[in-house]
Parts: structure tokens; sequence; C-alpha cells
């Protein structure tokens, strides 16, 4: 049960749809994808009450502009992309309302990397191995496993419940800044007993986003790190892994990461940082501190904890129905979410 | 018997290595490890990656520990590898040189020896599916006739058709579908090595066995015509 909600008019830069991913496929070769900051894109579910899994647009840098085929709740979380509908502008972190016809039109980024669109109910594609996120490099899920293209039209699922949400949105503390300057936190790797030196030099030196980077991994330009060359043995490669290839310029594997590899990995992004690992844009600085396993667990907890008890701040309550003409004339009314369990989905069943 | 070792890749996975053994006793070890986890994984544990003689084990930090998950792990009874050789024998029909295999002479070139013999020794030897990775069901089939070891090409193709079966160093494949690629084409398969409707969905599976059969132009077609038909 699903109805056209958005036309694509013009694509942006790479639009993507994409969910927390597909867990559980890596020993068939399987990409994990999903949302490269999965924390947006589960406030963006949040904020229209929909299940944290639901997919969404996934926008990097430069994004598209979309026209309304029907009414449909919108939220609008991540990077700042400049977002304006029917010509007025609309801050990250808010859900809206919009009609047939209005039209979204995404501009570029000045920090960070990625914009998410969420739909109410959620972006309806085909799940493939469980998941609607497109794997661009293998092909499969989203749109054919490619980016949008434009005259693309975007299907949204109907909602589970017809809640009447408030007119809230999120609280500020809850947010992250994505600024020019991120420290990523990292826990040992396979390799951290052979690559003591590289490491050492990875957490002393200051490193600048390459442009050449995507959802498979984010290059960084910096010193060389010395590394052995030898052959090391292929294995296993968790997201986030801070690859070392023979040149010595070190890579961040992420969300569409290959399975396997023959690179060492002396250290691995701690998952509380993933997401901003996702939003580096090509130029940003980056530098490293070490945690121990046990500190990047409970960072984690904390984390979640703080997602999974956040409260939507409040002004009045309000109808959603009345929202466009709202945007016309003050500001958008903005969706309030039920207070509910955000709790990360790891495993799924391998069909839906 | 073998006693796993582990080293951590994260917070959220650790890497389980089998040591001793040559690398066929250690790839059947942890075969047998995964087929064990399939049939009764650990609470929390998320995917278990296999390749030659690794394991990576995801699991759900905030749930579980990796030392319980080591402690599982460790405690199957894995039976001797001899006793997997039971696996299945999948065989892959493949029209070899030509356009399908435009490097079938690079590999004769390295063998020293004639096109029609890289074949025979490609065909006549049983390889079993070490594990899948680069991309979906792409398989990392082993031990390749060490007439035929050939290294990749330095600069790799920005295109290798879907089915190209290929060498590169000890090792031969199967491109479940097209993508870039460095490795030296032979030959060509019409059976779809991937499909993620079908549970598993791979056609090949860590611990198979695989025997390559040559066809002709024309058995190559009907394969390829009653797969796209469905009917096999």
């Amino acid at each position: 049960m699903s109805r056209d909600a958005l036309l694509v008019r013009r694509a942006g830069l790479q639009t993507t749809v994409q969910d927390l991913g597909r867990p559980g496929y890596g020993r068939f070769g399987v990409p994990l994808s999903g949302a490269m900051d999965t924390e947006s894109l589960r406030l963006g579910n949040m904020l229209l009450d929909n299940p944290a899994h639901a997919a969404g647009l996934e926008m990097t840098l430069v994004g598209p502009e979309l026209e309304a085929l029907g009414s449909l709740d919108c939220a609008y979380t991540g990077a700042d992309m400049n977002l304006t509908v029917n010509g007025r502008r609309l801050q990250p972190y808010r859900a809206f309302a919009v009609r047939e016809g209005d039209v979204l039109r995404f501009g570029a980024v000045r920090t960070g990397a990625r914009a998410y669109l969420c739909l109410r109910g959620g972006v309806d594609v085909e799940p493939v191995l469980g998941s609607r996120s497109t794997a661009v490099t293998a092909r499969i899920g989203g749109f054919e496993g490619r980016p949008l293209l434009g005259g693309d039209i975007i299907r949204a699922l109907e909602p589970a419940s017809s809640t009447t949400p408030l007119v809230r949105g999120l609280p500020q503390s809850l947010l992250r800044r994505h600024g020019r300057e991120t420290t990523l936190r990292i826990v040992e790797g396979p390799q951290v007993a052979e690559m003591h030196e590289a490491l050492e030099h990875l957490l002393a030196a200051d490193w600048t986003v390459n442009g050449r980077s995507n959802r498979v991994g984010v290059r960084l330009d910096g010193p060389r790190l010395p590394v052995r060359p030898q052959a090391w043995r292929t294995e296993g490669v968790p997201i986030g892994a801070v690859q070392v290839p023979a040149d010595g310029a070190p890579i961040l594997l992420l969300a569409d990461r290959q399975t396997t590899g023959g690179y060492p990995k002396p250290a691995v992004i701690a998952a509380v940082d993933l997401p901003a690992a996702g939003q580096l844009q090509p130029g940003d600085r980056v530098a490293f501190r070490m945690v121990a396993i046990e500190e990047a667990v409970e960072l984690l907890r904390e984390r979640e904890s703080i997602l999974s008890s956040a409260r939507p701040e409040g002004r009045s309550a309000g109808a959603i129905e009345s929202t466009i003409s709202a945007l016309e004339t003050s500001t958008v009314t903005e969706l309030e979410v039920q207070r509910g369990s955000l709790a990360f989905k790891w495993t799924r069943p391998s069909t839906e | 018997m073998m006693r796993l070792r582990f080293v951590p890749a994260g917070e959220s996975a650790v890497m389980a290595l089998a040591p001793g053994g040559d690398l066929e006793e250690r790839a059947a070890y942890l075969r047998g490890i995964l087929a064990a986890l399939e049939a009764a994984p650990p609470p929390h544990l998320v995917d278990a990656i296999p390749t030659g003689d690794t394991m990576l084990l995801l699991y759900d930090p905030l749930r579980t520990t990796a030392v319980e998950i080591e402690t599982y792990v460790s405690g199957f009874a894995v039976p001797a590898p001899e006793e997997h050789s039971e696996s299945r024998l999948i065989e892959i029909p493949v029209l070899y040189g030509g356009e399908m295999g435009v490097d079938l002479g690079r590999v004769a070139a390295f063998a020293g020896v004639s096109e029609a013999e890289v074949v025979e020794l490609h065909a006549q030897t049983e390889y079993i599916v070490r594990f899948l990775g680069f991309m979906p069901g792409f398989p990392y089939l082993g031990p390749l006739p060490v007439r035929l070891t050939t290294p990749r090409h330095e600069t790799p193709r920005t295109v290798v058709p879907a089915g190209s079966v290929a060498i590169a160093e000890d090792q031969t494949s199967i491109y479940p579908v097209a993508s870039p690629g460095g490795w030296n084409l032979i030959g060509r398969t019409p059976c779809r090595l991937f499909d993620p409707r079908e549970d598993p969905p791979s056609m090949l599976l860590p611990g198979d066995r695989v025997r390559f059969r040559p066809v002709d132009e024309a058995e190559y077609s009907r394969i390829h015509f009653e797969i796209l038909a469905g009917r096999r």
C-alpha cells in the first residue's frame, strides 16, 4: 500500500534511498549500506512517528529539486542543505507538510555532507534482503541499485497509524553540529599490534578529507603512514575500519564498504562517531583520538540513551492541514513525535 | 585440536583466527564453525564474515560483549575437516576464450601452454569456495593449478561483464554482476551467481565444491535462454 509522493525534477549530486542498512548478509559479500549518518535518518523518522528503520532520501553535498504529487508530511534532518519550499527557507530538524504542486528545492551544504528527507510512512521501494537501502557499487536496493535520476517518482508507504501530531521540533541539545573540523574517536583494529608506529602517526597528525571520497570510503590527505610492504591476510572488514593501503594514505571504510579486504586496519572508528564520519565533506579537517573498547561501548550507550529518551520540545498544538498556508505567512509547522523507542535494529528477518 | 585466537576489530566486532595446519585445513575448520553458527547463533551476533583463515564476528555491543561471543564460539565441537568433504558439488558451464574470455591467451602465455591446455587444466580441477567477498556472491575459488597462476592486470578494466570467469594469482572466480576488475578473463558462464530473491541469495556458498564444464556457443545460448525464461 503506497502512493506517489514526489517527482524528482533534478536529482542533485547523489541522492539515494537509504534506511538502516542490510545487516546479516556480509558472509554473502553484501555490503551493509544504509544511511551514512544513521542518527539523522533516525531523527527524521522520529519526527514523523515512523519506525526507526523506515527509508528516506539521503542527499549528498548538492541536493535535488522535488515536486509534491499530493499532501505529504516530511522531515528534514542532517546537514543544512539550504532547503526552500515554494521559495521559503526551512531549517533542518523540522517536520513539515506539503501539498500537491509544492516544490522542495535543496541547495548546497556549507558544512556537513549529507541531508535526509523522510516521508511519513517511509519511502517505498521493493525491499532487497530486508532493506530498501541503495548499494550503488553492488547495484542492489533502492531504485535499481542506482542514485535517483530526474523523472523518477518516489512513492511513500501508508503510515501505520493516523496519530495527529502536535506542533513541535527536536531539542537543540540533541542535535550534532557539523563544523569543518571533526575529531573521531577510534578503538583498536585487527592489526593494532603490527602497526603501532602507523597508529601513533595517525593520532599525531592533522588530516584533510580528499575529494575522492564516497559512501564506500573517505580518503584522507596528510603524512604517509608507515606500512610494511608485505602480503596481509584477506579478512572481513568492520564498518568504520581505518584501512592503510600500500601507499600509506588512510581510508575510512563506511556504509558501502566491501565485506572483505587485504589491507591492514590498525584502528576502527568508534560506533558512536560513525554518523560524524558520514558527514565529512572534502576539505574538512580530521583528527583522531584513541579510546578503550569499554569506553567506546559506554559512549555508544550514553548516546543511545539520550536519543531514546528524547522528548521533542513543544510550542502550541496545531493542525498539520494548514501547514502550507502557514508556510507562506509565518513559520513552518513542526510535527511532534510520540515518545517511543528508538532501539537500534541490528538484526532483522531475511525477508519482509 | 585447533583453537581459535581472537583479536579486537573495534567495539562491535572481533576477528577469529584459526592458527595451525595448512590454509585448506584452517579454512575447512572455519567453515565448520560458520555452519555451527548458522544453525545456532549466539544472542546478538549480527553477522559472521569468513575468509580463508579468519572469521569476522559482528555483534551488538550494547547487548553482548566480545568475551561472550568468543566463549560461545570456542565452545563449538567442530567436526574434523574431512567430514566436510561431503559438501555440495556444483557444475558451472563456461564458454571459454574468444570475446567471452579475452585474456585466455595471456594466461596461456604466462603458463607456457596452449589455450586449449589452459581450458583443460581449469576445467579438470575441483575447486572449493573459500569465501565470498568483494561484491555480492563473488566467490574466491581455489586451489588453482599452479601452472595457471597469473598476475592481475596492472590497470583494472572499468567494466568486466557479469558472468566472467577469471583468474588472478592463485585463485579463480566468477563476476556475479558487471563491475570494474583486474582479473584475467578466460570465459563466461550464463549462470546467475547472485539473486537477492533467493534464500540464500548466493548460488555458491563457502565450502561448496565447484567444477567448470566447457560448453560451446550453442549450449551457452540455450542455457542462457533457459535462465532468462526462468526454467532453471
